[in-house]
């Protein structure tokens, strides 16, 4: 899913110029931090990959800073893009590994532990393994051994919207349910002005994101993962009652959305849907939109994150954007199950520079530099809410720091047909009419076992 | 380079001794041309040979999997689609190139700004495809505020049937019903009526919501007030029941809504004719008077809603053939998106000045006592073109359609910038597949060498077809 | 057959007056054509002279009723922006660092190529040159993902992987167009007599000399044409440069543009300003080198 990793984050560009003053100053404090507590210099190299370039990049070279200063480690980071897997894959095979990789997925986890590829942790990070919740140690955990920290997470249970159009049609706070999140579509449709949603089209992907969401919310994390690995059918009941939903929330015909259909189909690409509710200039036309927290970086530089009373609708004055929870039906017990992705970092080779630096890696001290920076969050709990810049991204990392459950977007787990599924999704979006589900289902379950084997 | 230039060889001198022999006579010559076969050899030769190695092995090129990247290019839908799309192309777009180049071509003959003319028609050959792709899509975009294409149509359109003071948005399909409120249903004709029937002497409230606030402004809507009854007359108001203050009252007039103005309204009887018509008041207040005793119900009529135009979606996937009752591969194979027309259009006016050159070249060495002859025979021009023209012309059109074909079946950029999300799966071709199967999320080279190896395979012919005449033509 | 009899019976007054009535009516459809050939190039540059927030808004041929929209304040927010990367004038600065070496790479080894292929005496020029020939119909999509691993074995073995950089880009289109620069060369140069090197060395000029001092200057027409050519198509390209550049900083205009489209409502005054830019360069070369481009167009197509 690199289709958004291009994005261009000029935003984050001056919000990271800005902070790097900031970094200076915090890396003298951090010099005393409990992590970096060794202050004796240790000297030597260490190797490290992750897929990030240009401005995460220039980020995550901010939080090694630090780490270097204090131990004398000179850190060698290379940025892999998109081609991260592979990289890694030839690297392991080849015998020259990096000494540490952060990769974006926990398949890869257990495919590297299960050739013994990587070191357990718990040994080498000691307490640090308690800054994770559950879920997350979960999911860096091979046969009952710690094999990796999630140092960085994406919420994809974010939904965006402007504050002075919910405010215009008479809505104050945002919906906390998703009978509340119908009503207040209806609301705003009846106002007459706006559109109640933007939606994000593309070539499928953010109509597959909208469904994991929704499926999550209504069937839970367990479900979920059946699907994931099509233990669960494709036509089951509990992905048809996901579609009937999904088309409350269109409307007839796509009544809800900007432009209807139509509009959402010529207009959704990424990330121009998000324009209509954060327009740069002028005023907005729709609502909210939806999407993972990523979406930030496209939210123009004028609007400031929140929902007070001085939100403007246009974008000239003091325009807005916030976030609300994906919700969850009333009373659910699903409504702290998140869907995102991250990078889980993985010890590779164990010498003193590596072990030294996963632990750092894994404290809250390395963490909190990048959550400065903005656009970042983490799952390490002990990574004081303080240190993110804005409402918004504190509002999201509490969400990820006590997700219940939290599950890998499922379409990047469908290798093979991952295209086609989104293509599914558009044909139901267009068509959900109970006999096209049931054809596209049926299609779904083909391609599915066509693909998986199963 | 220099360091030749420093020997300066001389090879035209006379032959030196046997033992020098070839190299001596000849290494100049290879320095000269071994940079080119080397770059060649490393860049084309060698990758085309690789590519067809990878066609057989998995994605990540370590196991040979024999045909089974070739069995999934004809299995998979995505990729069938893009087969389907790459003959689409190939159907209409050289056929129609060559048709406008070959007309506009003999036209200019006869024209004297001739060289203006062909200036005009090449100049988008210059221009990359990426910017002619975004041009074209504005002119085809579904906002006939932004499209030249959808703003004709709503012109036209407009012509025929006027939009009503309060259209409905039939992009979202809205209908009169939808916009009911209080004290107002459905009427037969897509009109709106008052619920509740009233007398001479009565007033009606009726409710409606879902108007933009835009056009409440436009039209200069005030505060409704409740209507004060007449004698002898009835009085009533219509407004857009929706407060922003209260969201959940629909029964009562709120500080914060506004009157529905210039709204047409008929009174009409318990037989269902209209006795009387009206238009409402800046603050959609409306009265009937000497209304003549008996039973009423206010009708607005569907005339008010008269729907605004909703473009043409050029730009999307639905299909110019009946294929929707298909199974998936079917509709893979037999659909065509109407945006393939689009781009078709578009890819023309970029290369028909490439035709037009190419066969403005060839009338220009034509034999002109031929066509003199077959026109004081008095063959119209038609003929003379159809008889005479065209055959002679036929090696040069051959070259003109055989280089649009390869052309076509490369096609790449137009897509990738012309398309909107939506639309980039349906309107894929084989080009677009290999870059996004074997570059888009890491780098695969099973499937996407496979459907290079298909692409290399359908030119081979056509290399052959080359050769053919070159050897022909210096025999 | 059968038309020639009833046509001749009016011919002398029928065919002059045909000829008048259809020279009208042939004006009258080329202007159309032309018309309409130039909407698409019009529309481009009204949008980019209109301020960002009419887009959208009014159609862009509101313009010819309101003169007063027009402003060039699109083109001073660019260049306000200066080089700095990720801005039009940076893309710009790359896609002239790609287009001119690999213009002047092709055109010097198609030159030296068709020289050796033309006169020089060794066996199998032929063969060669065929070989080059059947190499121009090739799709480059063929060599893209195999030439992306070799230069990962040229990272491997040399420490210097040209992938993601600019001079891969430039490796790879010198690549693809030689087969046609040196196909088009010694199409040219066998049109040069023999004699002309034979006086040359007779002077006792050397080979190299020879090259450059009388087959050079000779050659200059079809250099222009290949030079024009070579230069347009680089510019213009697309997926080559998303291909081996994807990755880096500073993109050209192309990648510029592509990367743009994806918000295009609300980008669409950068996204024609930079398109005009990018059209601006080859434009000039166009206009200026009309004859030469023309010429390169009809050598292309193989006769």
């Amino acid at each position: 899913m690199n289709l958004f990793g291009r994005a261009k984050a000029s935003r984050k560009a001056l919000i990271a110029a800005v902070a790097l003053t900031t970094v200076a100053s915090m890396s003298i404090i951090l010099s005393n931090g409990p992590a970096l507590a060794a202050s004796k210099k240790i000297g030597g190299s260490v190797s490290i990959w992750a897929e990030w370039t240009s401005t995460e990049q220039q980020d995550f070279k901010a939080v090694l800073q630090p780490f270097e200063d204090s131990t004398g480690i000179t850190v060698h980071y290379t940025g892999k893009g998109s081609n991260m897997d592979t990289a890694l894959d030839a690297a392991v095979a080849g015998g020259s590994p990096p000494a540490v990789a952060l990769v974006p997925d926990p398949g890869t986890l257990d495919t590297l532990a299960a050739k013994h590829a990587i070191k357990p942790l718990a040994s080498i990070i000691g307490s640090e393994s308690k800054n994770y919740g559950t879920a997350w140690s979960a999911l860096a955990t091979y046969k009952k051994k710690l094999y990796g920290i999630w140092f960085k997470a994406a919420n994809k249970n974010t939904v965006y919207y402007n504050p002075a159009v919910f405010k215009a049609a008479g809505i104050s706070s945002a919906p906390t349910s998703w009978s509340q999140l119908l009503t207040d579509e209806t609301t705003i449709a009846n106002g007459g002005t706006y559109a109640p949603v933007s939606l994000c089209t593309d070539i499928g992907w953010p109509v597959a994101d909208l469904f994991q969401n929704l499926f999550l919310k209504l069937n839970g994390a367990t479900a979920y993962d059946q699907l994931a690995t099509h233990k669960m059918k494709w036509s089951s009941s509990a992905v048809t009652n996901t579609f009937a939903e999904m088309a409350q929330l269109t409307g007839a015909s796509g009544a809800n959305l900007l432009g209807g259909m139509k509009g959402a189909l010529a207009d959704g690409s990424w990330p121009n849907c998000t324009t209509s509710v954060f327009p740069a200039s002028g005023s907005p036309t729709a609502a909210m939109v939806f999407e993972a927290d990523f979406l930030t970086s496209n939210v123009p530089s004028n609007y400031t994150p929140g929902n007070g009373s001085s939100c403007t609708l246009s974008a000239k004055a003091s325009p807005c954007y916030d976030t609300f929870n994906f919700p969850a039906p009333t009373g659910s017990a699903y409504a702290a199950d998140i869907q995102g992705s991250g990078d889980v970092a993985m010890l590779l080779t164990s010498t003193r520079q590596s072990k030294a630096l996963i632990k750092y890696l894994a404290s809250p001290s390395a963490a909190s530099i990048w959550a400065n920076l903005g656009g970042f969050v983490t799952p390490n709990k002990k990574v004081a809410l303080g240190s993110y810049p804005d409402s918004v991204s504190k509002a999201d990392a509490r969400a990820l720091t006590s997700a219940k459950a939290f599950v890998f977007s499922l379409d990047d787990l469908q290798v093979g047909w991952e295209p086609a599924l989104w293509a599914d999704m558009l044909n139901v979006l267009q068509n959900p009419s109970a006999s096209n589900v049931t054809t596209v289902e049926a299609l779904m379950d083909t391609q599915a076992t066509a693909a998986l084997g199963h | 380079m220099t360091s030749v230039t420093a020997e300066g060889l001389k090879v035209g001198a006379p032959r030196a001794s046997r033992q020098h022999g070839w190299w001596r006579r000849n290494w100049v010559s290879i320095a000269f041309i071994a940079p080119g076969i080397i770059w060649l050899l490393a860049i084309v030769v060698y990758p085309t040979i690789a590519t067809v190695r990878f066609s057989f092995y998995n994605e990540s090129a370590t196991k040979f999997v024999g045909l089974h990247n070739f069995a999934s290019v004809f299995s998979t839908d995505t990729i069938l689609t893009a087969f389907k799309n790459n003959v689409v192309w190939v159907l209409i777009f050289p056929f129609f190139v060559t048709f406008i180049g070959l007309m506009v071509a003999v036209l200019t003959e006869r024209i004297r700004w001739a060289t203006a003319f062909k200036a005009i028609i090449v100049m988008p050959i210059v221009f990359s495809t990426t910017a002619s792709a975004l041009v074209w899509r504005t002119i085809f975009d579904l906002d006939p505020h932004v499209g030249v294409v959808n703003a004709i149509e709503q012109t036209v359109s407009d012509w025929f049937s006027t939009p009503g003071a309060y259209p409905l948005n039939s992009a979202i399909g809205q209908t009169a019903v939808s916009l009911a409120s209080f004290n107002t249903t459905g009427a037969p004709g897509g009109a709106l009526a008052s619920k509740s029937a009233v007398q001479p002497g009565g007033t009606v409230m009726m409710g409606l919501t879902r108007i933009s606030s835009a056009t409440l402004q436009t039209l200069g809507a005030k505060t409704p007030v409740a209507p004060q009854t007449i004698a002898g007359g009835i009085a009533g108001v219509v407004w857009n029941d929706f407060s922003p203050s209260q969201t959940s009252n629909t029964t009562t007039i709120v500080s914060d809504e506004h009157g529905l103005p210039n709204l047409r309204l008929s009174l009409v009887n318990s037989t269902g004719s209209s006795v009387a018509s009206t238009v409402t008041n800046s603050s959609g207040d409306f009265s009937f008077s000497h209304v003549a005793p008996g039973s009423y119900h206010v009708e607005v009529p569907a005339s008010n809603f008269q729907t605004s135009f909703v473009g043409t979606f050029w730009l999307g996937s639905q299909s110019i053939t009946p294929a929707s009752g298909l199974n998936q591969t079917a509709q893979s194979l037999l659909s065509v998106p109407l945006i393939d027309l689009a781009m078709i259009i578009s890819y023309i006016w970029i290369w028909a000045g490439f035709a037009m050159v190419l066969i403005g070249a060839g009338l220009a060495a034509l034999n002109r006592e031929v066509l003199e002859a077959a026109e004081i025979d008095g063959a119209t021009e038609w003929q003379t073109l159809r008889r005479v023209t065209i055959p002679m012309l036929a090696p040069v059109l051959t070259v003109v359609f055989v280089t649009m074909v390869i052309n076509v079946l490369k096609v790449f950029d137009i897509i990738l910038n012309m398309a909107p999300g939506s639309s980039q799966g349906p309107a894929t071709t084989l080009a677009l597949s290999i870059y996004n199967d074997g570059f888009t999320g890491g780098i695969h080279s099973g499937v996407a060498s496979a459907i290079a190896v298909i692409l290399f395979l359908l030119v081979v012919p056509v290399m052959f077809w080359n050769l053919r005449k070159l050897k022909g033509g210096s025999a | 057959m059968t038309i020639d009899a009833p046509v001749k019976e009016n011919r002398v007054g029928g065919l002059a007056k045909r000829l008048h009535l259809s020279k009208a009516v042939v004006n009258v459809i080329l202007a159309l054509v032309a018309i309409f050939w130039l909407v698409p190039t019009i529309s481009l540059l009204v949008i980019s002279l209109r301020p960002e927030s009419l887009f959208g808004v009014s159609g862009w041929w509101k313009v010819f009723t309101d003169p007063s929209q027009l402003t060039f304040g699109n083109y001073s927010t660019i260049f306000s922006q200066g080089f700095a990367t990720g801005g039009v004038l940076d893309s710009l600065l790359t896609s002239l660092e790609i287009t001119i070496p690999a213009t002047l790479l092709v055109t010097m080894i198609s030159c030296l190529a068709a020289y050796s292929l033309v006169f020089g005496s060794w066996r199998g020029r032929d063969m060669i040159f065929f070989g080059i020939v059947g190499l121009m119909v090739v799709p480059l999509q063929v060599a893209l993902i195999p030439v992306v691993q070799l230069y990962r074995e040229m990272g491997n073995l040399f420490g210097l992987n040209p992938y993601g950089t600019i001079p891969g880009v430039i490796i790879f289109h010198v690549a693809f167009g030689l087969p046609f620069g040196i196909f088009l060369m010694r199409n040219f140069l066998t049109g040069i007599p023999r004699d002309l090197l034979e006086a040359g060395r007779i002077e006792g000029a050397g080979e190299w000399k020879i090259f450059y001092r009388i087959v050079l200057p000779l050659a200059l027409p079809a250099i222009a044409s290949l030079a024009i050519f070579q230069f347009i198509w680089v510019w213009n390209d697309l997926l080559v440069a998303l291909v081996f550049l994807g990755g880096n900083v500073h993109s050209p205009l192309t990648i510029f543009l592509y990367d743009q489209t994806r918000s295009l409502a609300a980008n669409y005054w950068i996204v024609s300003t930079g398109a005009v830019v990018s059209i601006f360069v080859p434009l000039i070369v166009f206009f200026s080198f009309q004859r030469y481009f023309v010429r390169g167009v009809l050598a292309g197509a193989v006769k």
